[in-house]
């Protein structure tokens, strides 16, 4: 089950959008995501998804894995025309609804596809520095992003080794009576949670010995270049911007 | 309990095509004591976890008593179920329960068996533990006192064969000795087969009856540990560690040509130098 | 002399059981101490007191320097200290940013950065690693990694804290080996804990707690002239050391023989 978590990762081929500068790529995504709220007409929702369409091409990455993600779409979609019928409402605010959903979710999902978990801390980093005037320590918040992303399957691998375990001995959970079935979770979440506050007071100790000080500054070590792809998709998407500011004057 | 393993291979991932255990042949005699070592990396946790049924071979099998273990037999009770007890290297983190009394009771609740006070509290003593940590806090204890709390859970269970991987981590040497007494016990008063499972050659030569050592996924040479590390030059190339009182009889046999014995402690040693200088 | 580690008075409590009372220690700066004693002697509280993790009363000073809130930066600047567990010292998912980590924490210009991390891999044998990320190596090489992200940075002190229990004899061997000649060389004090005895031969000093209190603290051969205290404690000695002094008693032999081939020519001219 947590594995199927995996369509929706990280996709190392190589590709224009993987040349982008991961600040680019994340300004033009949430430029995206707000333009589809703004515009409720079918033609605008209709140009985004040529631009959906583009974004598909340009990733360089399989279509069975965007397949994948319709598929998880799907379900949602008959789900939203279901309610939609229930209520009386027109087909039209169904077909638009589904639109947005399959917007929304695969651009973010270009995003995650195309840019590595360390990019995009980088770029969200970048993103948020304006943020250090409230005081808000944007260097571990990074820190922490990344962190979570390398501790999670840690302590999923250990769920998984206990119940192997369990299941070793002969014990299926589905077997059990419902007070044991509350001490079958019991113990995997209670391991889980101990060694995830073990885990988080080791890292804090090592980021003290390491010298590590959010309000010092810190070398960047990765350079990313700024390049003529970058300029092309940002342009585009500054465009879509210019285009519904000059619609809405008409 | 007899052990057989007939060639097995295993892949984690068949499309990666990474062997982790390469054509793996032995025999585990009843009643005895058999140490598997090797460098980390070598394949022998997934060997134990393949042999207590956490896994599956990919190729071969691996018979307990002539049944094979496949995931029907496991559930059986007639068959296997329950008749590998194994003892995982981070065991000390998965306790969970309120008290000790309740870590070491739990299993045996899930498997729907009687719970006799007598031999939990006998078990507890067996680990160097008394009555008084029945009712501490398991996850309170200190990394020792976990570790034996996890293996008085699985000896609680008193399955025919015992499985311990990597037993000595985190120990001291105090703990380390009465858990080689434990062991010793396990097999000579409770008719036990024990698979352990260290790269601390020290441990394995005290404790086992026949020695395994692997080396990337293959067996590199097993039998009587005797006949083993008496081949310190095969386990130098490979840059395995050798137990000290055998790479000195070797030395002495090597340099001097004499042959004075090979002994498991230092003392027995002292004796036959003693005995072959004068 | 210049201390490295001077500690007077210290009184500390965890969880209202008193681990230590009045404690004192000096260590002089280049020694290369092993610090040893059963489980619940206080060894890795200490280590975490020293290197200013925990609180506590009483006076620390380390390479001279009062150890406090305001000096504990400039202090943790100059010593490099390796905890027991692997995978919480690793801070970033690849092996060159571990290792750059403390430089990157300094502000260090970025070539610098990258000359350092080449240098230290090298030394260590894991160049190879550099472009990886930490799913794709095991527990040995992760040791390897935190070692030289402690090593790069060039402190004058090294503490380890259990650190090498995951590595395999041989590369044990060779690590501390290489310590050995970084205290020899360039004077560089190290404080090694570990419960592998044949740890201890590869320092000068041992430092042996028991119960909260310094047993004993000596250069190698006073404790091995007077070893009972390790029995008494439980502890085992490394084996030539246990061997030497048990033919010693027989005459076989008049001193400590640490080489098994130099033994056997002793024993059998």
């Amino acid at each position: 089950m947590l594995d199927s978590i995996s369509f929706n990762r990280f996709y190392n081929v190589n590709s224009s959008l993987r040349q982008m500068n991961p600040i680019s790529k994340i300004l033009c995504v949430l430029i995206f995501l707000i333009l589809t709220f703004v515009d409720s007409s079918i033609e605008f929702n209709l140009v985004l998804l040529v631009f959906v369409f583009m974004a598909i091409l340009l990733s360089n990455i399989p279509f069975k894995v965007y397949g994948k993600i319709f598929l998880s779409l799907l379900s949602f979609i008959i789900f939203i025309f279901l309610i939609n019928f229930l209520f009386h409402v027109s087909i039209y605010t169904s077909i638009l609804f589904s639109i947005r959903l399959i917007l929304l979710v695969f651009y973010s999902s270009i995003l995650i596809l195309t840019t590595s978990p360390d990019e995009l801390i980088y770029g969200l980093e970048r993103i948020l520095s304006p943020l250090k005037i409230f005081k808000i320590s944007v260097n571990s918040l990074a820190l922490i992003l990344s962190l979570a992303i390398r501790f999670i399957p840690l302590v999923f691998e250990m769920g998984k080794g206990i119940i192997k375990c369990y299941e070793s001995r002969g014990i299926k959970f589905s077997q059990l009576s419902f007070k044991f079935k509350l001490l079958y979770l019991k113990s995997l979440i209670i391991p889980v949670f101990v060694l995830s506050f073990k885990n988080s007071d080791e890292l804090t100790d090592t980021l003290c010995l390491r010298l590590f000080d959010t309000n010092e500054k810190r070398t960047a070590l990765q350079i990313y270049g700024y390049g003529k792809i970058d300029t092309y998709i940002l342009s585009l998407h500054t465009m879509l911007i210019m285009f519904l500011i000059m619609k809405g004057m008409y | 309990m007899e052990i057989k393993v007939n060639n097995l291979n295993f892949y984690y991932n068949k499309k990666s095509g990474v062997k982790i255990l390469d054509l793996i042949n032995f025999k585990v005699p009843n009643n005895s004591i058999v140490g598997i070592t090797g460098k980390s990396g070598s394949g022998k946790t997934t060997l134990a976890q393949l042999i207590c049924g956490i896994n599956i071979p990919s190729s071969g099998k691996i018979t307990v008593d002539d049944i094979v273990i496949n995931k029907k037999n496991i559930f059986d009770e007639k068959q296997l179920k329950n008749k590998i007890g194994y003892i995982a290297q981070n065991s000390e983190n998965q306790l969970f329960n309120k008290t000790v009394k309740d870590e070491l009771t739990y299993i045996l609740k899930f498997l729907g068996k009687s719970i006799d006070e007598n031999k939990i509290i006998e078990v507890l003593n067996a680990v160097g533990l008394d009555e008084s940590y029945l009712n501490s806090n398991p996850l309170l204890l200190s990394t020792g006192e976990r570790k034996k709390v996890s293996i008085a859970s699985t000896l609680a269970l008193d399955t025919d064969i015992v499985i311990f991987d990597e037993p000595t981590k985190g120990l001291d040497s105090k703990s380390i000795k009465s858990l080689k007494r434990l062991i010793k016990n396990l097999k000579s008063n409770f008719g036990k087969t024990i698979i352990i499972i260290s790269r601390d050659v020290e441990f394995i030569h005290a404790l086992s009856d026949e020695v395994i050592v692997m080396n990337d996924g293959k067996i590199l040479i097993w039998g009587n540990k005797y006949e083993v590390f008496k081949t310190t030059d095969l386990l130098r190339d490979y840059c395995l560690p050798i137990p000290k009182t055998m790479e000195f009889s070797s030395i002495v046999l090597d340099k001097k040509n004499i042959k004075i014995g090979y002994r498991d402690e230092i003392n027995d040693l002292l004796k036959d130098i003693y005995r072959y200088v004068r | 002399m210049s201390k490295a580690v001077s500690i007077k008075n210290l009184n500390f409590n965890y969880d209202s059981k008193q681990i230590f009372s009045n404690f004192n220690l000096d260590i002089n700066s280049g020694e290369f101490v092993s610090l040893i004693g059963p489980n619940g002697s206080g060894k890795s509280t200490l280590i975490k007191i020293i290197v200013g993790l925990l609180e506590f009363d009483g006076e620390v000073y380390i390479n001279d320097l009062l150890l406090n809130k305001n000096n504990i930066k400039q202090i943790r600047k100059k010593v490099g200290v390796l905890l027991n567990n692997v995978d919480s010292q690793l801070i970033s998912n690849k092996v060159f940013d571990n290792i750059a980590f403390p430089l990157v924490n300094q502000g260090i210009s970025r070539d610098k950065i990258i000359t350092s991390v080449e240098d230290i891999a090298s030394k260590l044998n894991i160049k190879d690693l550099l472009n990886k990320n930490i799913s794709e190596v095991n527990n040995m090489e992760k040791t390897l990694i935190n070692l030289a992200s402690v090593l790069v940075y060039k402190p004058e002190f090294l503490i380890f804290d259990e650190a090498f229990e995951n590595l395999d004899k041989y590369e044990r061997d060779n690590i501390l080996t290489i310590l050995k000649n970084l205290n020899k060389i360039e004077n560089i004090t190290i404080i090694n804990v570990t419960q592998n005895m044949e740890d201890i031969l590869f320092g000068n000093m041992i430092l042996i707690l028991d119960n909260g209190k310094i047993a004993q603290y000596d250069s190698n051969d006073k404790i091995f002239d007077n070893s009972k205290i390790f029995s008494k404690l439980g502890l085992d000695l490394p084996f030539m050391v246990d061997l030497s002094i048990k033919l010693k008693y027989y005459n076989l032999i008049d001193r400590i023989i640490y080489d098994m081939e130099e033994m056997v020519d002793v024993l059998w001219k």
